[in-house]
């Protein structure tokens, strides 16, 4: 639905502008050859899209061609082309569009008849929806409100993001794109977060590369005490070997010590600033970016996340490094003493660096599995149990330890599968490397009984083999961790690379003096491109004046609140302030002179005093129980137990609903703001407090350009003009009386309600 | 909650409940006519005559078939009427709902898995239908729902749906693939 302006005109009108790109496909050489035959050189082509399901309902090619005359649908197959359908505009009446689980058709309706165009599967559906946005103008009816439809049959989840670069859809807790996560890069980036803490990174790699070759000098001690001191029984040298045994191993101690907590201290250092970096960008991001990731994926970023590349750089980072180190060091060390018997003793790496992989594979597989019925279990109590006087007053507790069982039974199969694993894996990779030790002592055994090779050699040997096997299998079942610490690191990175919300322009201004005065001018606006929200809306609030917003759930009433707090920006049209565009003023100030009042409100742990001095962290307590007074909220806070000390829960669960409200409404008051926001203020709260808090708006509203969002219509006594709103047009306007007099939407809610109220007093 | 067994033993067997289950009216499949018009509008006639035009029939335990009904909604998406046992319509009636049935529900059958590529629950499949060869991105595990340990329903990042009506039936490749992803 490019250029809003069509949707005004009337049927019959020409298409001035060609679509994009994305609805003009090519047509494949056969389909085009057709066309080129059947179709007048003059006809222009407006729409050429590809659908994936044939007449029959099976997944297929055909190929929908609209021009400026007719529409054309082609079935293609096997290298040809035919015509299927064909219908001048001037024959149809109407297009009409059906959403199905997955999938939709597109149907033209003529004078005799109705006519299915194609099918078509959710993935095409918007592309086709486009389509009949923009050809539905051609058709000979008058339809200026769009097919109202039905409720999408399938409406379903939002649409996945896609990978911008393979085009796979992505998780919903994740914008990384696994398949494509450039790990060198990533791993650099990482790294260079130990950049400030240069000399320590290095102190501590280079302890590191100390410590493992003290790991392996007591194979060569061994080796001299063999050769040069038992064998030939030569007692001053073993003292000399014991002496130097002892201080490999006093050395090697200190040593581990220091490197342990210098690296733990760099790893918990780094994601300390890294915790802070994320947090404090977090704060600067556009509501947009909240508004397309759920709370819980967010906070996961802050904690999780960071935790893991805190356990990575800690530790999983230096094991690696030993790893790699000792691997290294060891091969050198036994090929310098005998390359033969070195490559001998290698020979079972291959085998058991393969079986580790394909082990660790399999394991992550089935702990995976695992662990998602360790949530499914989790899932059961958190039902059962904050619900356990509903499952005893329905007597389920059997139904309830049944679930359970079932579950657990799960649990435990999995459990089992992967002890079975691991009981195949370990005895048999001792197996593979006790054949190795069986070679070692077979060619070494040999040549020590013909003198090519000394004893101690043959010892050391032994030795340094048991301690090459380990580090081989640690680092083949490192990989997987490897690739979770480098997801969590590329989603930590993408909140970093989110640019902050829209900056204030440099020219950015600051008023002196607000009035209050506010005016939409053909504000139209949009989350999803070609969905508007907002269209067209016009009006004026004068200072002080009370706006009433009424209209059906989803009609915009919300999203035009969050566009005067500029929290979106307009697509089209402007939002003025005493005559300045919004996008003018600096968003500091802007947001300082709104207050805002919601029908859920939010309240920070912390004391009531600190909730109600939000805005204003400097308040005096004086300003603050006089935001309370005027809010209704003074009586009930001194009777609470530590009056305006009082700690207030999570989200405020000590504090009733309508206490919860009053002082948000205190909140409010405080910050003194020009413009105010009720967003449903006084639903959710029974009747006694409703008057209560409708007494605290009352004083809050007086003076102050205020915008009331209501479904109660009661509460809008007071509103100076009412708004409705409905499927984002501004439907009527006018005050109270007005609106109640005429047929619209206003006056049928009103009597709806009123009705209601009756029933209501049963 | 949709355990069928514990439904008797539950029902209280009082006269507010009996007026209760009276008022619920499902109409036999004997008493109604289904026809689409030229306009590809779907009628429903009760009895020759009441008669219902434009009416858009949806499935009512569309997944467990818990009870075999098909609810018929205006254009407002007000139930007109409930029917019981669709499969005793005369057979042009039920031809006709089942060409509609069909059409609304578009849940391609998996009858053979060429490949998954899994990374962290973000999977892409490959796979044969019943209605064709396919190509889909699943985006997270939860978007594949395995019920009564045999039977797995999936919705793709798209929202396209698809079904493995029993994974018992499916060749042992396919099972070891899918056996990763449930």
């Amino acid at each position: 639905m490019r250029g809003r302006d069509r949707m005004n005109e009337g049927p019959g009108k020409e298409i001035d502008r060609l679509p994009d790109a994305e609805l003009r496909e090519e047509l494949p050489e056969a389909v085009e050859a057709e066309v080129s035959r059947l179709l007048p050189a003059d006809e222009r082509r407006l729409i050429s899209l590809c659908s994936d399901i044939t007449a029959d309902g099976d997944y297929g090619d055909r190929w929908f061609l609209a021009t400026d005359c007719r529409l054309g649908i082609f079935a293609a197959e096997n290298g040809e082309a035919r015509l299927e359908i064909e219908l001048p505009w001037s024959q149809i009446r109407r297009l009409r569009m059906r959403d199905f689980i997955g999938g939709g058709s597109l149907e033209a309706v003529t004078d005799e008849k109705a006519v299915e165009l194609l099918r078509f599967s959710r993935t095409l559906a918007p592309q086709f929806a486009r389509a009949y946005h923009i050809l539905r103008r051609l058709t000979t009816e008058e339809d200026t409100k769009g097919e109202k439809g039905r409720r999408q049959a399938d409406g379903g989840p939002q649409r996945a993001l896609r990978c911008p670069s393979c085009g796979r859809a992505l998780s919903r807790w994740s914008e990384v794109c696994p398949f494509c996560m450039k790990r060198g890069k990533l791993f650099a980036r990482l790294l260079s977060y130990l950049e400030p803490y240069k000399a320590l990174a290095i102190t501590g790699f280079l302890l590191t590369l100390i410590f493992s070759v003290l790991n392996l000098l007591p194979a060569y001690v061994t080796k001299y005490l063999v050769d040069s001191v038992l064998l030939i029984k030569y007692l001053p040298g073993l003292w000399t070997v014991l002496l130097a045994l002892l201080g490999i191993y006093v050395a090697r101690a200190v040593i581990g010590l220091v490197r342990g907590y210098m690296l733990e201290w760099l790893g918990a250092r780094v994601v300390f600033d890294m915790r802070v970096q994320v947090y404090d960008h977090l704060q600067m991001l556009s509501l947009g970016f909240f508004g397309r990731k759920q709370t819980g994926q967010v906070m996961s970023r802050v904690t999780n996340d960071i935790w893991r590349l805190q356990y990575f750089i800690a530790e999983g980072f230096q094991e690696i490094l030993i790893n790699i180190l000792t691997v290294i060091i060891i091969a050198v060390m036994l090929f310098g003493q005998n390359a033969r018997l070195a490559a001998l003793t290698l020979l079972p790496i291959p085998v058991i660096s393969l079986a580790t992989y394909v082990f660790s594979r399999m394991i992550h597989t089935v702990y995976h599995k695992v662990w998602r019925r360790w949530a499914s279990i989790n899932a059961v109590l958190a039902d059962a149990i904050p619900g356990i006087r509903i499952v005893k007053s329905f007597a389920q507790e059997d139904r309830e330890s049944h679930r359970l069982r079932e579950r657990s039974q799960s649990l435990f199969d999995q459990e089992i599968r992967a002890v079975r694993l691991w009981t195949i894996f370990f005895p048999a990779v001792g197996l593979m490397t006790a054949f190795g030790s069986l070679v070692v002592f077979g060619y070494g055994g040999y040549q020590v009984i013909f003198e090519t090779m000394t004893l101690g050699t043959l010892v050391m040997f032994t030795q340094l083999m048991w301690q090459f096997y380990w580090p081989i299998q640690m680092l083949g079942m490192m990989s997987h961790r490897v690739q979770h610490a480098l997801t969590s690191a590329e989603r930590v990175f993408e909140v970093l690379d989110n640019p902050p919300e829209i900056a204030d322009a440099p020219d950015s201004i600051k008023m002196a003096h607000v009035e209050g005065r506010v005016e939409f001018r053909s504000v139209t606006f949009s989350y999803d491109p070609g969905k508007p929200v907002l269209m067209d809306i016009n009006f004026v609030a004068e200072p002080g004046e009370v706006i009433g917003l009424v209209g059906p759930s989803g009609a915009g009433k919300s999203t035009l609140v969050h566009l005067l707090s500029r929290f979106y920006e307009v697509e089209d049209g402007q939002i003025l302030l005493d005559g300045h565009d919004v996008r003018d003023l600096s968003l500091r100030f802007l947001r300082e002179q709104i207050g805002v009042v919601l029908q859920e409100p939010f309240l920070f742990h912390g004391t009531v005093s600190d909730n109600i001095a939000y805005g204003v962290p400097d308040a005096k307590p004086e300003d603050v129980i006089a935001a309370a007074k005027a809010a209704n909220g003074h009586d009930f806070i001194v009777n609470l137990p530590h009056g305006y000390d009082t700690l207030v829960g999570e989200r405020g669960q000590l504090l009733s609903g309508g206490e919860r409200q009053r002082v948000s409404i205190a909140r409010a008051v405080l910050k003194n703001p020009r413009i105010l926001i009720l967003d449903e203020a006084t639903s959710s709260v029974d009747t006694e407090t409703e008057v209560l808090i409708q007494q605290a708006l009352d004083r809050l509203v007086s003076n102050r350009t205020t915008f009331a969002i209501a479904h109660r219509l009661s509460t809008l006594r007071r509103a100076s003009k009412i708004i409705v709103l409905e499927h984002g047009r501004i439907v009527e306007m006018g005050s109270h009386n007005e609106l109640l007099d005429g047929t619209g939407l206003y006056s049928r809610l009103c009597k709806l309600q009123a009705e209601l109220s009756k029933v209501r007093a049963w | 909650m949709k355990d069928p067994e514990h439904n008797d033993k539950d029902t209280p067997a009082d006269a507010g409940w009996e007026a209760e289950i009276g008022r619920l009216e499902i109409v036999e499949p004997e008493r109604v006519r289904i026809w689409q018009d030229e306009f590809r509008q779907l009628h429903v006639a009760v009895d020759r005559e009441t008669e219902f035009v434009d009416v858009k029939p949806a499935r009512v335990f569309p997944i467990s078939g818990a009870a075999d009904l098909i609810s018929f909604l205006d254009r407002d998406d007000r139930e007109v009427l409930l029917l019981r046992h669709p499969a005793g319509l005369d057979p042009e009636s039920r031809q006709s709902l089942e060409e509609e049935i069909s059409r609304a529900y578009f849940v391609p059958k998996i009858t053979y898995i060429y490949d998954i590529e899994d990374s962290h629950g973000a999977a892409r499949w490959q796979v044969e239908t019943d209605r064709g060869y396919r190509v889909f991105d699943i985006r997270d595990r939860e978007d594949v729902r395995v019920l009564g340990g045999i039977r797995v329903l999936l919705q793709d990042a798209d929202g396209n749906r698809f079904e493995v009506e029993d994974l018992t039936q499916l060749d042992e490749r396919s099972q070891r693939l899918l056996d990763k992803e449930i």
